[in-house]
């Protein structure tokens, strides 16, 4: 199933084009957690602060959807 | 001995002794040579947990939860500026503001880097 | 959501709904986006062909804290380009909950000395606003203080907001401002520079009134969603030490920075000489708060200046008698009439603030200009009663006032001052561009002339600061400064006040609750993404205007003395080259 991910300010770095609040599809399994999808992603944990789905904030433990929209920020605010 | 003119703001003012006017006080601290920010903040017997933004000579050595400057030594004549924890200045008017080294060096390390007020969490 | 546009040619109005390509605009997205696609660059600011704009943000007139900001764009008769200025007011709050995105002034009738105001309600079976007009030319010619109380007078019984012009609009000043009201029906809310009254006052338009009875307020698609985020902000706002109450705006006011600028040498002082003043700690924030406290026999904290505000930073300063003299010292305003003219008394820095307010000047121009005017020996530096005669002068436009009306660079040229502290004409706000090279930097490459709420910053690699001691990589430091960037963009847009930055950037949770509340209200998934981009785009097309305006890269220069001056006590000047300024627009 698919989502589409944003990685915001420095995060940007570990998208597909290196770019910051591009977003990106993602082909993920049925069930996967937040936390697995940052693993899949090969992001450092520590290094995320803020996650929303769909507009809303979510724990890692958050089981995704089809077509949830993801963004996730570094510890600092930012748009 | 070495003579600091001290600048308390706000509820700070209190350390000031009989120096006290209205929102600020103004005092002249004498130190042996080689005294540090620490050296000063004990001899008006202020903790350091109650200041907040600090300049040294104009330049910036500290922030509300961040405090690299507390081994800062001193020089005859240095103007420190003590700030109360109510004080503010945002990030976008004092970008690029004298910086004292030290202070620099802090928010390098940190990966907040010095858009934030407050780094007590 | 409505467009109202106001045709003061034939006295004509016309509600129509919101073009699609506007939907998520609003603020100062909105008015430039509005300016640039309908006035043409090259018309004269107060000629028929200029407009003038309002929106409020997406989330004013909702329940979210602090967010009742409204946007005033047109061409500017003070720099010759594009121009938004904005005010926190109750007048935002019900415009917005009439629900009109934009309300855009155009035309201009042929009959010069007559002013008029129009009355938007709201018809409640039709489900739209409604607008009558009324003749104001008899308010002409007086005081803002005097005319308003005579305006509620006029509209007793109904639930009126009041939005004008002053004095110095209807002599046509550069310097004069749109006035709003505050919660206590003060003529105190300025969206004060760049001249926007006088484009109003060209169109003869006295008053906009509001009479929000019975409109339906703001529509919120996700109520809940919203809920969420609005009481997360809120949360984050009373947690903070500066917004929460007793905290420091509360406390303190604006005017708390007064101190901290002349401790890091950037106060402007004695006409941008020195970047610190002997007596800041007289006139500073934490001496107002000192000085109410003993003329009152009581601590008395600050107010707010529109609905929903819960930081709460508007001032009063009163009188040995206790009575109030004036609302608001805001740290400019405080600073243009005290450090910068070497005036140490707040009595009198309270009154040039107060004959502003009644005149419809802007005080930062105002004080500016009073500062060049100084420099040239017109009136000499500190003297508080020749500076209150000179503002009469300018109210009753007696010729000299007229001159120093017309703005910090025009007045600047006419007095044959060198050292003018101006970009664009107009007269920089109270940060020392050579002690604070950041601000210096967007003073001149603002579309705005010198302004500090440009509502971006600037990438640590052209400011040259912390290079080597940092030891993250240039992409994240510039991805960090775009970060900040995009969400001063965002909060501009949001109708939110620009303190509320405390409490997003230093608290997640704060953070959190903006971005719930604006998906609540949109009914998207991620609207800050594209708020973001439009705040990026926004400046774009305010440059493009500004370019077919006539402007090039040579106007966003800092003045020459910042360049050759060396600024006490740091003893520096301004070492930022042309080539590094060209590249800021490379930024963003």
């Amino acid at each position: 199933m698919n989502i589409t991910v944003k990685l915001f300010a420095s995060l940007g770095q570990y998208s597909p084009e290196g770019e910051s609040a591009k977003p990106f599809t993602f082909d993920i399994e049925q069930g996967d957690s937040l936390k697995s999808l940052v693993r899949t992603l090969n992001i450092p944990e520590e290094d995320i602060r803020i996650k929303f789905v769909n507009g809303r904030t979510q724990d890692w433990d958050y089981r995704l959807q089809h077509d949830d929209e993801v963004g996730f920020f570094p510890p600092i605010g930012g748009g | 001995m070495i003579t600091i003119d001290v600048w308390l703001y706000g509820n700070l003012s209190e350390y000031g002794g009989e120096n006290t006017s209205p929102g600020f006080a103004n005092r002249k601290v004498d130190l042996p040579e080689g005294a540090t920010i620490q050296d000063l903040l004990d001899a008006l017997r202020m903790p350091t947990e109650e200041r907040g933004i600090t300049f040294v000579n104009g330049n910036l050595t500290a922030m509300p939860g961040k405090q690299p400057d507390l081994d800062h030594r001193l020089s005859d004549h240095d103007r420190v500026a003590f700030f109360h924890l109510r004080s503010m200045w945002p990030y976008q008017y004092r970008q690029g503001a004298a910086i004292a080294e030290s202070f620099d060096r802090e928010l390098g390390k940190d990966q907040r880097q010095g858009i934030h007020h407050s780094y007590e969490t | 959501m409505w467009f109202l546009r106001i045709n003061m040619s034939d006295r004509t109005h016309q509600f129509t709904e919101v073009p699609e390509k506007y939907k998520y605009f609003a603020g100062r997205a909105l008015t430039s986006n509005l300016i640039a696609d309908e006035v043409p660059p090259p018309a004269h600011p107060l000629g028929p062909n200029n407009k003038l704009v309002f929106s409020p943000g997406f989330m004013t007139g909702t329940s979210a804290p602090t967010s009742s900001r409204i946007s005033v764009g047109g061409k500017s008769p003070l720099t010759g380009g594009i121009k938004e200025s904005n005010a926190g007011t109750p007048w935002a709050w019900k415009i917005a909950r009439m629900r009109i995105k934009a309300l855009i002034v155009e035309g201009q009738p042929e009959d010069k000395g007559a002013f008029w105001g129009v009355v938007i309600g709201w018809d409640k079976e039709a489900e739209q606003p409604t607008l009558e007009w009324f003749d104001a030319t008899e308010y002409a010619g007086q005081n803002a203080y005097d005319i308003y109380p005579k305006v509620y007078e006029k509209f007793e019984g109904r639930r009126i907001s009041v939005c004008s012009i002053g004095l110095a609009s209807e002599h046509a000043y550069g310097n004069a401002g749109v006035i709003f009201e505050d919660m206590s029906q003060r003529p105190s809310r300025y969206a004060g520079r760049g001249g926007l009254g006088s484009v109003m006052g060209s169109k003869g338009l006295k008053f906009i009134l509001l009479d929000d009875s019975g409109a339906p307020g703001v529509e919120i698609v996700d109520k809940d969603l919203f809920d969420e985020g609005r009481k997360k902000m809120v949360a984050a706002l009373q947690e903070h030490a500066i917004t929460k109450p007793k905290g420091g705006l509360n406390t303190y006011g604006t005017a708390v920075l007064i101190n901290i600028l002349n401790e890091a040498g950037g106060l402007p002082t004695r006409n941008f000489a020195s970047g610190r003043f002997e007596d800041a700690a007289k006139i500073a924030g934490e001496a107002i708060f000192e000085g109410n406290k003993k003329r009152l026999g009581k601590e008395l904290y600050n107010h707010a200046c529109s609905p929903g505000c819960i930081i709460r930073c508007s001032n009063t300063w009163h009188r040995e008698d206790k009575t109030e003299h004036v609302s608001c010292v805001e740290y400019e305003s405080d600073w243009a009439f005290g450090a910068n003219l070497e005036i140490n008394d707040l009595d009198v820095i309270a009154e040039l603030i107060k004959l502003c307010n009644g005149y419809g000047l802007d005080t930062i121009e105002t004080g500016v200009t009073l500062g060049v005017a100084m420099e040239a020996g017109v009136l000499p530096f500190g003297d508080g009663e020749a500076a209150i005669k000179m503002v009469h002068q300018m109210g009753k436009g007696e010729p000299m006032g007229r001159i120093l009306g017309s703005g910090t660079g025009m007045a600047g040229k006419v007095l044959g001052v060198t050292r003018v502290p101006a970009v664009k004409g107009q007269g920089m706000p109270a940060y020392e561009p050579r002690a604070v090279k950041g601000i210096g930097i967007t003073y001149a490459t603002s579309t705005m002339g010198a302004d500090h709420t440009a509502g971006y910053t600037i990438a640590p690699e052209i400011l040259g600061v912390s290079a080597q001691l940092d030891p993250l990589s240039p992409e994240g430091k510039a991805a960090l400064s775009r970060a900040f960037q995009a969400t001063t963009a965002f909060i501009d847009s949001s109708g939110h006040c620009l303190f509320i930055a405390f409490a997003i950037l230093d608290i997640e949770s704060g953070f959190e609750g903006l971005i719930e509340e604006a998906n609540g209200v949109l009914g998207t998934s991620w609207t800050a993404d594209d708020v973001v981009n439009f705040g990026t785009e926004v400046l774009k097309v305010e440059r493009k205007f500004n370019e077919a305006a006539g402007f090039s890269k040579e106007e966003d220069r800092i003045p020459e003395f910042m360049h050759t001056e060396p600024l006490p006590p740091h003893n520096v000047v301004f070492e930022i080259d042309d080539e590094t300024l060209d590249k800021v627009y490379g930024e963003i």
